[in-house]
């Protein structure tokens, strides 16, 4: 997420894997935001979220409101927090379309 | 006629081979680089300067700073606002005040480049701080009124009928504040100087300017020489929208360094150091109140700006002046207030004023079209100026009615639902808006010269500048017409005070002013031509009444036996060179006319439903220009401001540490502007049709008028998008999720 279309540093950044076992439910996820913090930022917590759940908007919602909770965005970046919460719900959604 | 031809840029070739040499580019022995050292506090006086690191680096002739840089004279010293209007105070280490961060505290010459920028690094400067204040918002009630409105012939405020009672009266009102940021001109080319001491008092000044002579004159000024002992060279420019039109301290400081080493001194200001030395868009609040009956007729227009300037100088953006002339109303009030901040100067920004001024009043009307629920287009239509709103002048040419209807054709604005929020396109939320362009068409004295030379070519010389624009394409076409030649055969040159003198090429004025100079050098040419051929045994129209003579092609004929006659260059090889030179000025126009370019746009938005990510997708835009002299560079010129425009309403932003007074994203990297993925197809048209008053040629400066309107455009097509209004541009992600 930028604020142009090309060669901008990313407000947000979300990187996502999902393994997704026979029956089509979560075995294990990998998370990790970008622009959030003074280094790339993995969120275990909404990793754990994830498994077990089938992919789907509740088990994003879930996972984004895992990955944000506890933030404490400064006077300028309070948008920070739910950019990441719709960025990790896209970027799930879009692997998991992929997966 | 080649006038109104797409030809290529003239200039083209050499500048694809590297053959057209920019201000740095010029092969001079023996020169030496100059490296400045830019304050890094906002406010404070110098305490201590240790050159001596600085000093031990090889390669390094001399380090100026406030200490032992040369005394100028004394008029230059003071702080007194120089004599003209576009002349800025600047900052030549001759005290050992900050006023602003990144002001010039030191210059250092050395042998190489690499040389002059690490012992510059090594310059210790100590500092006595002073509190400092950069904020614009919490100091509204310090504002106070400019001596004028960015222009000496603009009054700070204007007043015609009673906007307060019209506004109690009115059926329907609306009353918003509008903000638009610190923008910084970023140019391709950063500024830069080489200074070559020819004498102990005559100079030669290879600059990267605007305005020549101007260049000439300040400089000459502050150093106190006679101009025609400076000599100020600038064939190429790229780019300057405006931040390359005053003299800036590097100029003066690049000649001071020359003679200190007594060597040529070449001195490039790098990227960071153009945030804030060398002048950029203030930012400005804009309080708009819009009256009107229920059926659109507007009653009351007030637009009340207020702008930062320096703490040391003046220079308002003037953005109110549109609404004094773009809707009819019987009442409309404007002023401009400014408050002193610890920056630097704010200057002249592509469309000064009217850029962000046209951003805010067309967003009010946008916003008051929703209020009466009614199209946009129509309210601008009822609202539609017969005259002058302003001084009840007529217009010298108006088509903006035009320009609505063929741009709302192109764009299929009669499709727009009037609802925001109304189209998708699956993921996307689509949103149409539009805005009316407006800007002043003005021209200047100019002169230009003109010779035919014994080989049959006609030499055009005239002072003026090529930002880049395409100055020596047209002038070449509008040479070659006044003559009667092919292009092919004409070579212009421009970019020298040794050339006839003309203004600086800022305000549109450029192709209006040189135009017309050099229109008329060439027709006095062309006259004194037919004069030698007619009066000349050897030549076959001898004898001919010179009215009875025309020229076409490279060649004289009798009218209506065009087998009688000869070439230009059989004629010129007989006589050896014949000279002719031009002048144009102002005439009565401007008191007779009100005059304008006008232009309608509209642009399409798509905006992520779910993450706020907004593209442009599509632009029309179409424009009452005048003559086109250039179909190809007037497009371009056109959509490169339509493009500004689109980085003014998504992009751009200087953004200050307020804590330190400093500029935050003082590179290409951070601040934003429009990338080729930012830009989508833009559609450029343009009404035919000369302006049979303004100018001999009959155009309408094309430089700035793209700009204007463009960024309301946008911002109304989010608002249809997205149902938001955003007041406060850039128009980013964070404030429209």
């Amino acid at each position: 997420m930028r604020d142009r279309n090309s060669y901008a540093f990313a407000l947000i950044s979300v990187a996502a894997a999902l393994d997704l076992d026979g029956q089509g439910v979560i075995r294990q996820a990998r998370l990790a935001l970008g622009g959030v913090a003074h280094k790339p930022w993995r969120v275990a917590e909404a990793e754990q979220r994830l498994v077990g759940q089938r992919p789907g908007d509740g088990a994003w919602r879930a996972a984004a409101e895992a990955a944000v909770a506890g933030a404490r965005p400064r006077r300028d970046n309070v948008f920070k927090v739910e950019l990441a919460r719709r960025s990790i719900a896209r970027a799930l959604a879009t692997t998991a379309a992929l997966t | 006629m080649s006038v109104g031809q797409p030809l290529d840029r003239v200039d083209g070739r050499a500048k694809v081979t590297g053959g057209a040499r920019y201000t740095t580019e010029h092969p001079l022995t023996n020169v030496a680089h100059a490296a400045l050292v830019m304050s890094t506090i906002a406010r404070g006086r110098i305490a201590s300067v240790d050159t001596r690191p600085a000093e031990s680096v090889r390669g390094v002739l001399a380090v100026l700073t406030h200490v032992n840089a040369p005394r100028l004279p004394a008029a230059s010293r003071s702080g007194d606002h120089p004599p003209r209007p576009s002349d800025r105070v600047l900052q030549l280490l001759q005290d050992d005040v900050v006023r602003y961060a990144n002001q010039p505290v030191a210059v250092v010459v050395a042998e190489t480049l690499e040389a002059a920028h690490e012992a510059a690094g090594l310059v210790r400067v100590a500092y006595a701080t002073d509190k400092h204040d950069v904020r614009l918002e919490p100091r509204l009630a310090e504002a106070r009124p400019p001596k004028h409105a960015g222009r000496p012939d603009q009054p700070p405020a204007s007043a015609q009928g009673d906007v307060d009672a019209a506004l109690a009266e009115a059926e329907v009102k609306l009353e918003q504040v509008y903000r638009t940021p610190f923008e910084t001109h970023v140019p391709m080319e950063p500024h830069a100087t080489i200074a070559v001491w020819e004498g102990p008092a005559r100079l030669t000044l290879y600059d990267a300017t605007q305005g020549i002579f101007g260049c000439r004159q300040r400089v000459a000024d502050l150093l106190g020489l006679k101009p025609d002992d400076v000599h100020v060279i600038s064939p190429y420019l790229g780019g300057g929208f405006g931040s390359k039109g005053p003299t800036w301290s590097h100029v003066v400081l690049a000649a001071m360094a020359a003679r200190r080493v007594n060597r040529p001194v070449k001195l490039a200001l790098r990227r960071p150091q153009t945030f804030g030395p060398v002048g950029f868009r203030s930012r400005t609040r804009q309080a708009i109140a819009l009256g009107a009956r229920r059926d659109g007729t507007l009653t009351a227009v007030r637009h009340d700006t207020i702008a930062q300037t320096s703490s040391f100088d003046e220079f308002m953006e003037p953005a109110s002046v549109a609404a004094r002339m773009l809707y009819a109303s019987p009442s409309i009030a404007t002023s401009h207030k400014l408050v002193r901040s610890d920056i630097g100067t704010p200057s002249y920004m592509r469309a000064p004023g009217w850029a962000p001024g046209s951003y805010a009043l067309e967003c009010a009307l946008d916003e008051l079209a929703g209020a009466l629920d009614m199209d946009p287009l129509a309210l601008r239509l009822k609202n539609y100026a017969d005259q002058d709103p302003d001084t009840h002048r007529p217009w010298s040419s108006k088509t903006l009615r035009e320009c609505y209807r063929v741009g709302a054709e192109r764009f299929g604005w009669n499709r727009r639902p009037r609802a925001p929020r109304a189209q998708r396109d699956g993921r996307a939320l689509l949103g149409w808006g539009m805005a009316t362009s407006v800007y002043p068409t003005h021209r200047s004295k100019a002169a230009a010269r003109a010779r035919l030379t014994a080989d049959g070519l006609l030499h055009v010389d005239s002072g003026s500048q090529d930002l880049g624009t395409g100055t020596y394409t047209v002038m070449t076409q509008v040479a070659a017409d006044a003559l009667g030649v092919p292009p092919a055969r004409v070579v212009f040159r421009l970019g020298d005070t040794t050339f006839p003198e003309t203004p600086v090429s800022g305000g549109s004025q450029t192709a209006a002013s040189v135009g017309s100079a050099v229109h008329a050098a060439v027709t006095a040419l062309r006259e004194k031509v037919i004069a030698l051929a007619v009066g000349d045994a050897r030549s076959p129209l001898h004898g001919l009444a010179a009215g009875d003579v025309g020229v076409a092609d490279g060649r004289l004929s009798a009218r209506g036996a065009a087998g009688r006659g000869e070439t230009l260059q059989a004629l010129a090889a007989r006589h050896g060179e014949i000279e002719a030179g031009g002048e144009a000025r102002p005439g009565d126009e401007e008191k007779q006319f009100a005059m304008y370019a006008f232009g309608a746009q509209f642009a399409e938005v798509r905006i992520d439903a779910d993450l706020g990510m907004l593209r442009v997708s599509r632009m029309v835009g179409v424009f009452d220009i005048g003559r086109a002299l250039n179909a190809k560079l007037a497009r371009s010129q056109l959509m490169g401001g339509m493009v500004w425009g689109i980085g003014m309403a998504l992009h751009e932003d200087t953004v200050m540490d307020e804590r330190l007074g400093r500029i935050v994203n003082n590179n290409l990297a951070e601040y934003h502007v429009p990338v080729n993925a930012d830009v989508p197809a833009i559609e450029v048209a343009w009404i035919e049709g000369a302006d049979a008053h303004a100018n001999p040629i009959g155009v309408k400066g094309i430089g700035e008028i793209g700009i204007t309107g463009a960024a309301a455009a946008v911002a109304n097509a989010v608002y249809h998008a997205t149902g938001r209004r955003v007041r406060d541009l850039p128009i980013t992600l964070d404030k429209l999720l």
